[in-house]
C-alpha cells in the first residue's frame, strides 16, 4: 500500500512538473509556434557599410560563423516572415550574438548593441541577448535580409553568433521573463528546504547526511539562480563564458556532493576511496579530458555519472534493506530516463530526487524518534526491573520470613542481618538510574546479595572474581543475573556453591564468563525468562547489535557467556 | 487424633523451614507428630511416591522450580495440603486445587496455628471455593471440575466421585478431607454420602423416619437420620 502510495506519487510529481513547464508556454529549446528563425547565416571578417544592402551578393562568405578570432566582422542573414506573425501586435526580433553591434533590417539600420569599434578601446560592449520593435513599415511578409555590423573585442577568440528569430515583441521579452519567474519560485522551495536542513543538522540531529542534503539544496538553488540568469538578466556579452565557467564549476560541486551524500546515508563501505575516484572522473571531464567536448556536453556527462553512480549506491542499499533506500531508489529511477533531455530535465529531476528525500528522511526520522522512545522507554524499564529484584515476593518476603525468625529466635543475627540487607540496598539504589557501572561495584552488589542468600539458605555462596580488570564499565545488575541463575542450576555440594567469575579482554572484544560449579539439576534452559530477558535487554540498550549471550549446561555445572564486541569493529 | 501423624515440609530456605518446624511444634504441641523436612523438589516427588503423609507444607518456589507441579501431581492422594509462600497472588489458583490454607510469607505463629486448626477440624472453612479435584485415571491425572459433581461416596480411605455425565472416578482423599475442602454446596447427608445440591430434586420422607434424597436424574440416595434437620434447613 505504500509503495503503491508512493509510486502514484513519483508520477504525479513528474506529470505536473512537466505540465507545468509546457504550460509556462516557453522553452529555451522549442521555438514557439509564433516565432521565426533566421537561416542562411553568413559571415566575413572586416568591414563594409556595402555588406549592409540586401542586394549584396554574399554567396562568397564562409557559412561556419563560429569563429575562433577576435575582430571586426559581418554576418547576414535571411528572415522569412510569414502569416503566423500577422497581428496588431508589433512584430520584434530577438538576438543572441556575442558581440557589440549595428542590425540592419534590408538595409535600415533596426538597432545596435553596444558600439561597434575596431579594436578593444574603440568597441563599447553590448549585452549577450537584445529584442528590437520592427517598424510596421519594415514588417512585410516574405523574405527580408539581416545585417550585423559587429565586433568581439571583449571576448577571447569567440565568435558566437546563438541565434536570431522574430516573433511578437512583447512575447519576446515577457515569456523568458515568465519562464525564468517560475523556475526560480521552484528554485525558492530549494533555498528554503535548504536552510531548514541545515538548521536541523546545527540544532537538532547532528547528523552529517543533513548537512549535506542542506548544502545540496543551497547548492542547487544557486546553480538555477546561474542557469536561467540570462532570461532576465542581459549581461554584457563577455560575461556569459564567466557563467558557463561558474556554472560548470556548481555543477561539479554539486554532483560530487550527490555522490558524497548517498555514499554517507547508505553507508557505503570504503566510501572515501570511491568518493575520490568518482571525483577525479568528474573533475578529468570537467578539466576537458574529452576531446570535442563543450560545456553542455560535459554537464551532461558529469551529470549521468553522478546519477547512475548514486543508483548504483541506493539500489545497493535497497537490496540491504536499509531505511529510506526505497524512497531514495524512487526518486532516482525517472532521473535516468529524464536525462534524454537535458538543462530543463536536470532541474526535473533533481526535484523529484529532493521531494523523495524528503520523504525517505521522513520515514528515518519517523524510525528515529520511535527508537529514541523505545529506548528511553526500555531504560525506564530496565530500571523498574533492576528495583524489582529486590521487592519482588519471592526475594523480600523470604527474606523478611527469615528475619521474623532470627528476631523471634536470634535477635543479634537478626540484627546483623538487617544491615547485610541495608547494605544490599543502599548499592541498589546507587545503581539503579544507571546504563553502566564499574565492574568493581558489580561484584560487590554480587557479593552483598550472596551473603544474604548464605544467610537464608543456611548454605554457602561464594563468587570467585579472576583477571578482573580496573576501569571497566557494564551494565548494572548484569553478572548478578548470572550468578542468581547459576544457584537455580545448581545443586549445592556439601552446602555450598562456588561460581567463578572470569573476564578475558581481546582487543576486539571482551568475555564475561560466569560458571557455576557443581551437578546440574534443571538442564532445560528458559531463553525466555525473565532473567535473560533483562540480561538480553541490558546488552542491547548499551552495545546495540554488538553483544553475544549463551547460558547453558556443562560438564562441570553452569556457564553464561557475554561476549562484547568493541565498537569500531562493529559490521555495518 | 490419636494415631501418629506425618507432615512433610517442602521449603529451600533453611531458615524458613526451620521457622516452619519450630511453629509447628509448638502449635501441635502434646500430639505424637512425625516432621520430613525437603528443600527440593526432585526429592518431595520421591519421598511421596514411597510414603503416606497426612500434611503437606509446601513453598511454590522451590529454587526456581515451580511448587505447583507437586499439587497437580499429588492432588490426588489422600493428603492435605498447606501452601506457604511468598507469593500471595497464586492464592486462588492454589485454593482452586483443593489446598486446605495459603499461608502468606512472611508468617507468625498466630497465622500458621489458624491454618493447622483447619487441618485439625472437619468443618468446611475455605473461602474460595475448590475448582477441581485431581483424580488418577490409569496412571494419568486428570482434572475433574467440582460442579460436575454429583455426588461423592465414602468407600474406607478412598472416595468415589459420581459425576453428572455418569462416569465414577476415584479419589485417594477420605470423604472427610473432601468435604474439608468443598464447597459450601456440597453437603454430607449421609455418613457415607455427599451430595451436590444443586442436583438434589426433591426429598422423600419414608414411613419410620427414613428419608431419602431424589436426584434430578431419578436415582436415590439414603439420608441420615441426624443430618435430615440440617440438610431441610439449607435446602430450601
Amino acid at each position: 500500500m505504500k509503495l503503491l502510495i508512493q509510486v502514484i506519487l513519483v508520477v504525479l510529481v513528474n506529470l505536473s512538473l512537466a505540465k507545468l513547464i509546457q504550460e509556462s508556454g516557453y522553452s529555451p529549446h522549442r521555438m514557439n509556434e509564433r516565432e521565426i528563425i533566421s537561416r542562411d547565416r553568413r559571415i566575413s571578417l572586416g568591414d563594409s557599410l556595402v555588406w549592409a544592402d540586401p542586394e549584396y551578393d554574399d554567396r562568397h562568405w564562409s557559412t561556419n560563423p563560429y569563429l575562433d578570432t577576435n575582430a571586426q566582422f559581418w554576418l547576414r542573414e535571411t528572415l522569412i516572415l510569414d502569416e503566423r506573425l500577422l497581428s496588431d501586435e508589433p512584430i520584434g526580433l530577438a538576438v543572441n550574438l556575442l558581440a557589440s553591434y549595428e542590425l540592419y533590417w534590408d538595409g535600415h539600420l533596426l538597432g545596435t548593441n553596444g558600439h561597434v569599434g575596431s579594436n578593444k578601446s574603440l568597441e563599447i560592449q553590448g549585452q549577450h541577448f537584445k529584442a528590437f520593435i520592427l517598424p510596421d513599415s519594415l514588417a512585410t511578409m516574405g523574405a527580408h535580409t539581416l545585417a550585423f555590423r559587429s565586433s568581439n573585442f571583449y571576448l577571447k577568440n569567440k565568435i558566437r553568433p546563438f541565434g536570431t528569430w522574430a516573433g511578437v515583441y512583447e512575447d519576446l521579452i515577457r515569456k523568458p521573463i515568465t519562464f525564468s519567474a517560475l523556475i526560480h519560485v521552484l528554485g525558492g522551495i530549494f533555498l528554503v528546504i535548504g536552510l531548514y536542513y541545515l538548521f536541523i543538522f546545527f540544532i537538532n540531529y547532528q547528523q552529517l547526511a543533513y548537512l549535506l542534503f542542506g548544502f545540496l539544496c543551497l547548492l542547487f538553488f544557486v546553480l538555477t539562480l546561474f542557469e536561467y540568469l540570462k532570461f532576465h538578466y542581459w549581461y554584457p556579452y563577455s560575461y556569459h563564458y564567466v557563467r558557463l565557467e561558474i556554472i560548470e564549476y556548481l555543477t561539479l560541486f554539486f554532483n560530487g556532493l550527490l555522490l558524497l551524500f548517498f555514499l554517507i546515508r547508505f553507508n557505503f563501505p570504503k566510501m572515501g576511496i570511491v568518493f575520490g575516484l568518482l571525483v577525479l572522473m568528474l573533475s578529468l571531464i570537467k578539466g576537458g579530458i574529452l576531446p570535442y567536448s563543450g560545456h553542455d556536453i560535459r554537464i551532461i556527462i558529469m551529470s549521468m555519472i553522478t546519477f547512475y553512480a548514486s543508483s548504483l549506491i541506493i539500489l545497493r542499499a535497497y537490496f540491504l534493506k536499509k531505511s529510506g533506500s526505497k524512497e531514495a531508489l524512487l526518486g532516482i529511477i525517472p532521473c535516468l530516463f529524464l536525462f534524454v533531455y537535458y538543462d530543463l530535465m536536470l532541474f526535473l529531476s533533481f526535484s523529484n530526487l529532493v521531494l523523495f528525500n524528503l520523504l525517505s528522511f521522513s520515514y528515518q526520522q519517523k524510525k528515529m524518534q520511535k527508537e529514541q522512545q523505545t529506548a528511553l522507554l526500555r531504560s525506564a524499564r530496565l530500571e523498574t526491573e533492576l528495583l524489582k529484584k529486590n521487592i519482588q515476593p519471592h526475594y523480600l518476603m523470604n527474606t523478611l520470613t527469615s528475619l521474623l525468625e532470627w528476631v523471634e529466635k536470634d535477635p543479634k543475627i537478626g540484627a546483623h542481618f538487617i544491615q547485610a540487607l541495608a547494605d544490599e540496598f543502599k548499592m541498589l539504589n546507587r545503581i539503579s538510574d544507571k546504563k553502566l557501572i564499574p565492574l568493581n561495584q558489580e561484584i560487590e552488589l554480587c557479593q552483598a546479595h550472596l551473603h544474604i542468600l548464605s544467610f537464608r539458605k543456611g548454605k554457602k555462596y561464594f563468587l570467585e572474581t579472576i583477571d578482573v580488570p580496573e576501569n571497566l564499565f557494564i551494565p548494572p545488575a548484569l553478572i548478578l543475573t548470572l550468578v542468581e541463575n547459576g544457584i537455580t542450576h545448581n545443586r549445592s555440594v556439601e552446602n555450598k556453591i562456588v561460581q567463578k567469575l572470569k573476564i578475558m579482554q581481546h582487543p576486539e572484544f571482551i568475555v564475561f564468563t560466569v560458571q557455576s560449579l557443581g551437578p546440574v539439576k534443571n538442564k532445560i534452559n528458559n531463553p525466555d525468562g525473565t532473567g535473560f530477558k533483562y540480561v538480553k535487554a541490558r546488552l542491547e540498550e548499551s552495545y546495540p547489535g554488538n553483544w553475544e549471550f549463551s547460558s547453558k549446561a556443562t560438564d562441570y555445572g553452569w556457564e553464561s557467556i557475554i561476549r562484547i564486541f568493541q565498537k569500531n569493529n562493529s559490521n555495518d | 487424633m490419636t494415631d501418629r501423624k506425618h507432615i512433610l515440609i517442602v521449603e529451600d530456605e533453611k531458615i524458613i523451614a526451620e521457622r516452619i518446624h519450630r511453629l509447628a511444634k509448638e502449635i501441635l504441641m502434646g500430639k505424637p507428630i512425625k516432621f520430613s523436612l525437603i528443600s527440593h523438589i526432585e526429592n518431595a516427588f520421591t519421598f511421596l511416591s514411597k510414603h503416606n503423609i497426612d500434611l503437606l507444607l509446601l513453598d511454590l518456589n522451590l529454587n526456581g522450580e515451580d511448587g505447583f507441579q507437586l499439587l497437580q501431581r499429588m492432588m490426588a492422594k489422600g493428603f492435605q495440603t498447606i501452601i506457604i509462600s511468598a507469593h500471595d497472588n497464586k492464592a486462588i489458583q492454589a485454593f482452586e486445587y483443593g489446598v486446605l490454607d495459603f499461608v502468606p510469607k512472611p508468617f507468625t505463629k498466630e497465622r500458621l496455628k489458624m491454618a493447622f486448626s483447619r487441618w485439625l477440624t472437619e468443618d468446611s472453612y475455605s473461602d474460595i471455593p475448590t475448582k477441581y479435584l485431581s483424580v488418577q485415571v490409569r496412571g494419568n491425572l486428570r482434572l475433574v471440575e467440582v460442579d460436575q459433581l454429583k455426588f461423592i461416596k465414602g468407600s474406607g480411605s478412598y472416595s468415589e466421585l459420581y459425576l453428572k455425565s455418569g462416569k465414577k472416578e476415584l479419589h485417594g482423599k477420605s470423604m472427610d478431607s473432601l468435604f474439608q475442602i468443598l464447597p459450601s454446596k456440597f453437603e454430607r447427608i449421609h455418613r457415607s454420602y455427599i451430595l451436590n445440591l444443586d442436583c438434589l430434586s426433591r426429598i422423600q420422607v419414608h414411613q419410620g423416619g427414613k428419608y431419602e434424597a431424589v436426584l434430578n436424574d431419578g436415582s436415590l440416595l439414603p439420608i441420615g437420620r441426624s443430618r435430615y434437620k440440617e440438610l431441610k434447613s439449607r435446602w430450601v
